[in-house]
């Protein structure tokens, strides 16, 4: 079953059959890099990396070993550079197609590693993490669709890959399916109650589908993850405004204006809410703050001022013509 | 499992054979360093699971050993399981500190768990221990974004893209925080120059499609919208937004066939039908086609089936209603409306639509009112109450609503011919026609404003 998956997953990367590669042939010569690796001296593993391959250009493992040891000191150029040497000298070596997708990602190049991820499954379906890896990459180059199959497919091969649930959320959300997301969603969040971006995301898609309540109860798991920063609080504001709880998404934006006081947005935000709640005073206070943090705001915040100014003068004319009351 | 033994076997005595033939003691390494080694060669060799077992065979001898649980860790990792990863590169870190490469595949998993306060404590260690490396900023960035720390990820944008200028995704990201904090302009150059590095990827072109229909440079938003969906024909939300820069000029047809196509690939989600509703139902009132309300109002019913709890739904169905003359239907609607939000602005301006297209200006005065007292920068509400008012005789109230909605709106159609029409009433034929004439060059082809033009040029001068 599990290697009919794998196939499966190969198959949807890459346009050729299937082929499986055999394992790559171990390296005596590579066991003082090794040692060293297994020391922790990467620098003596990387000379002796480099003994390696001065004696044997040809000699694919220890490129990707190289690689490999590039990546630990965050070197992902001098990576990809070695991980295509090793490709060049054995293309067949699956492992190395799979780190140099990977390292591809980092590097945000994504279409080159698409190509590459597909290579590694073709190669050895056994690498399970390549058909996850690719929904990656397709989810920040867009294909959202292409994104949520791969995800489904890496959850075909290993139904526990947690982050795979949620990435595929994110992919069916982006593609506007926001029934199947939801599902996902819940599941993540049994697993992990503590995952702010399963929170956020949840909430949002919550909101999406006019679960006001739900989309709170999200964003305030959210703020007690995450209590001193703005975004949840202003999310949890929209969503209360949206329940029509006016005074609660008030306390919010406050929150919101408190941790970040150059931003207009809650500012403004707040003062409509003001408004509405005919807290006219506070509103005002609120525009004049945000009208100097963003100009351009001045002709909204005029018309919400005309608007007092009639209701005011509305107010005013029947108390003009009621006579006054004698004062003791 | 068979292919695994004979795989150590192989190396083993690969191994023995080149020490022997260098003279070197043939007992090899101690067992617990060679047990390291048989356990760390599967890792660079790609065999994940292998290593995996062989790690937890040391970690079972020896728990303080950092190496290997980061080896396991790594492993781990690339066998996407990420949360046992965490705890084993959270071991590895702990008992040594130094290990950036834990460090930095910790950041990494934490992000794809969803713990971004995690991931970015991490990339903070990172920049603090080690060179500053563009793409460390890059992952940075993205994550103060997600946290909502928008100025910072923009000035680690700004860092990283000064280290390495021809990051495409660097740009891209950096252009819609610019687009934001900036200015949309500044956005668009960010994406001209991600464009310029990488032709062949989509996201700059569907970034720099909003930012300039934002900017109402409709013929080059259409053109990069063309330009996404070549490069992503399976996105619904591409299409949505090239339905909208072409209603936006005008161009119904166009505007049209990219709602069909949204609908197409999103049939379960509201925003294509209702989308094509409006269009339809536009089509409807400015090229005098009244059978489209018929057509509006099927997709107006989809849109309501799919988004039952969605006040917007009701209150574009009651939109169409009025053009089809089914006022007591867009009344329901109305008030369905507002039941869902009883502060909704546009729930008053449907409620005020309805008796004013019922001649009931007096019972329609007071929603109006009411939707503008909720909504005061609303050119939309600003127009209904201009034609409730002029219905009621109130020629100079309903011509400053007017004024109010082109100075809000001076790009939409609407204010123009609202006033135009109501100064014509007014007898102020030369400025009718001056605003009619605007209202044509937005779109040349609306039949309303063509009819007010006629009436307009062929009025006596007072």
């Amino acid at each position: 079953m599990r290697r009919a998956l794998a196939a499966l997953c190969a198959a949807a990367l890459c346009a050729a059959g299937c082929r499986r590669a055999p394992p790559p042939a171990p390296a005596a010569e590579a066991e003082p890099a090794l040692s060293a690796y297994a020391r922790g001296d990467l620098a003596a593993a990387e000379k002796a990396a480099d003994a390696l391959i001065a004696k044997d250009r040809g000699d694919a493992l220890a490129f990707n070993l190289r690689g490999r040891l590039k990546l630990d000191r965050l070197d992902f150029e001098g990576a990809e550079d070695d991980f295509s040497e090793a490709i060049r000298a054995q293309p067949t070596l699956a492992v190395a197609w799979y780190n140099r997708g990977n390292v591809r990602i980092d590097l945000g190049k994504l279409l080159e590693a698409l190509g590459d991820l597909g290579n590694a499954a073709r190669l050895d379906p056994d690498l399970e993490g390549a058909p996850y890896s690719a929904g990656l990459a397709k989810n920040a180059m867009g294909d959202f669709r292409g994104a949520a199959e791969a995800f489904a497919i890496a959850l075909r091969v290993n139904s526990n890959m947690r982050q795979a649930k949620l990435n595929r959320a994110a992919a069916l959300a982006g593609a506007g399916d926001r029934e199947t997301a939801l599902p996902l969603l819940d599941e993540s969040l049994r697993e992990a109650p503590d995952s702010l971006g399963a929170l956020m995301q949840r909430g949002a898609l919550r909101e999406e589908t006019h679960d006001a309540a739900g989309a709170v109860e999200d964003y305030g798991r959210a703020i007690a993850l995450l209590p001193d920063r703005p975004l949840a609080y202003r999310a949890r504001a929209e969503a209360y405004r949206a329940d029509l709880k006016l005074d609660a998404a008030i306390a919010d934006e406050s929150q919101a204006v408190r941790l970040d006081p150059t931003n207009a947005e809650p500012l403004m935000d707040r003062a409509r809410m003001y408004y509405l709640t005919e807290r006219y005073t506070e509103a005002m206070g609120d525009w004049s703050k945000a009208m100097k943090l963003d100009r351009g705001r001045v002709p909204e915040i005029r018309a919400y001022l005309d608007q007092i100014k009639t209701k005011v003068h509305a107010n005013d004319e029947p108390r003009k013509k009621a006579p006054r009351r004698r004062t003791k | 499992m068979k292919r695994a033994a004979a795989f150590l076997a192989v190396f083993l005595a690969g191994g023995a054979a080149v020490y022997l033939a260098r003279g070197r003691p043939a007992a090899g390494p101690p067992e617990p360093e060679r047990l390291f080694l048989d356990a760390l060669t599967p890792v660079y060799t790609g065999r994940f699971r292998d290593a995996v077992r062989r790690f937890t065979e040391i970690i079972k001898r020896d728990a303080r050993d950092p190496r290997a649980y980061y080896f396991r860790g790594l492993a781990y990792r690339e066998l996407r399981a990420l949360p046992e990863a965490v705890a084993d590169l959270t071991r590895a870190v702990e008992l040594d500190p130094a290990l950036l490469g834990a460090r930095y595949l910790r950041a990494l998993s934490r992000r794809e768990l969803g713990d971004t306060p995690g991931a970015l404590a991490d990339v903070d260690a990172l920049l603090a221990a080690a060179p500053a490396r563009a793409e460390l900023r890059v992952l940075r960035a993205d994550l103060l974004r997600a946290l909502g720390r928008d100025r910072e990820a923009r000035d680690e944008l700004n860092r990283a893209l000064a280290d390495k200028p021809a990051s495409y995704f660097a740009l891209v990201r950096r252009g819609r925080l610019n687009a934001t904090l900036i200015g949309i302009d500044k956005g668009v150059e960010d994406y001209d120059a991600a464009i310029a590095l990488e032709p062949k990827l989509a996201p700059a072109y569907v970034e720099k499609a909003e930012s300039l229909r934002q900017l109402r440079r409709h013929d080059e938003a259409a053109k990069a919208a063309r330009l996404a969906l070549e490069r992503l024909p399976g996105r619904a939300d591409i299409y949505l937004l090239e339905s909208r820069i072409e209603s936006d000029r005008y161009r119904y047809d166009e505007a049209l066939a990219a709602a069909t196509a949204a609908i197409g690939l999103s049939s379960k989600n509201y925003e294509p039908w209702q989308k094509r509703a409006t269009l339809y139902r536009s089509i409807g009132v400015g090229r005098d086609d009244p059978a489209k309300f018929a057509l509006a109002l099927l997709d107006n019913d989809k849109a309501v089936e799919l988004a039952p709890k969605s006040p917007e739904v009701y209150l574009v169905r009651s939109n169409t209603n009025v053009w089809a003359d089914h006022l007591d239907r867009a009344l329901a609607d109305a008030k369905t409306a507002l039941a869902l939000d009883p502060r909704s602005a546009e729930a008053y301006n449907a409620i005020c639509d309805v008796y004013r297209m019922r001649n009931e200006f007096a019972l329609a005065l007071p929603s109006c009112d009411k939707a503008i007292d909720i909504d005061p920068y609303s050119a939309g509400l600003r127009n209904t109450r201009a034609l409730t008012l002029e219905g009621l005789d109130r020629l100079r109230d309903a011509l400053k609503d007017c004024d109010r909605s082109v100075a809000f709106a001076p790009n939409s159609i609407e204010g123009w011919f609202h006033r135009g029409h109501i100064r014509l009433h007014a007898g102020l034929r030369a400025d009718a026609i001056s605003d009619l004439r605007h209202a044509l060059q937005l779109d040349p082809r609306d039949a309303r404003v063509k009819r007010a033009m006629e009436e307009a040029v062929q009025a006596a001068p007072l």
